[in-house]
């Protein structure tokens, strides 16, 4: 499989187990074992509950899986709020770095590239 | 529905099992088990974790809320877990030096 992979959703946390399998799909796509699975399954609810948060009527989710380190592109209708610094210490140390300077957040998943 | 939340009593104990996922959708039911369990004041609190499929930040900083209420009116609150992604969650939050966690039930309430 090759090029994006894409999910839309309504800013609602009711859609959050949609987003996380939705991550779990692409952790399949990209091979990974069940742990790293986990991981980003974590990872992806923690920054589309930031972004939830944050009151958007939409987030949209875009995946990159034909990069030798897959990337996640989360975007959302409204201005993207900070990253708490406890979520960001949460991804760090599950290998997961994000960049937040403007939409979209762009989210590489470390685990991801390290399979 | 996500999470299914059962309460039972064990002397000296409240015992909350959730079964689910725990996220923002969901937390507020296991906060809402947590205050009811603490509500009379007088027994430890244990969290059966073991039926959680899934749990974030959300539900972690709820167990954390409780544990500091218990705490400060000299009661505990023990978590049981038995790996799988509650386990992950609570290791890599370094977590484990605050809450006290349990392979079973038996041995969070001898």
């Amino acid at each position: 499989m090759n090029g994006l992979l894409s999910l839309r959703i309504a800013g609602d946390p009711l859609h959050l187990t949609t987003a996380r399998s939705f991550a779990g799909s692409i952790a399949r796509v990209l091979g990974l074992d069940e742990g790293n699975r986990q991981d980003i399954r974590l990872a992806v609810s923690e920054l589309v509950t930031v972004l939830i948060r944050s009151g958007p009527a939409e987030v949209r989710v875009v995946a990159e899986v034909d990069t030798d380190t897959p990337l996640l592109h989360l975007h959302t209708d409204g201005t993207l709020p900070p990253i708490p610094s406890e979520t960001v210490e949460l991804l760090t140390a599950l290998g997961v770095a994000v960049w937040s300077i403007d939409q979209p957040w762009v989210v590489r998943l470390g685990g991801a590239a390290g399979a | 529905m996500q999470l299914q939340i059962d309460r039972s009593d064990q002397p000296g104990w409240a015992i909350i099992s959730p079964a689910g996922e725990i996220d923002l959708a969901t937390v507020s039911q296991l906060e809402d088990a947590l205050t009811a369990s603490m509500g009379n004041g007088d027994t430890d609190v244990a969290v059966d974790l073991t039926g959680v499929t899934f749990m974030d930040s959300t539900g972690l900083r709820a167990l954390l809320a409780a544990n500091q209420n218990l705490s400060g009116s000299g009661h505990r609150l023990a978590l049981i877990v038995a790996g799988g992604p509650v386990d992950r969650l609570l290791d890599i939050s370094g977590v484990g030096q605050t809450l006290e966690i349990f392979q079973s039930l038996e041995a969070a309430t001898a």
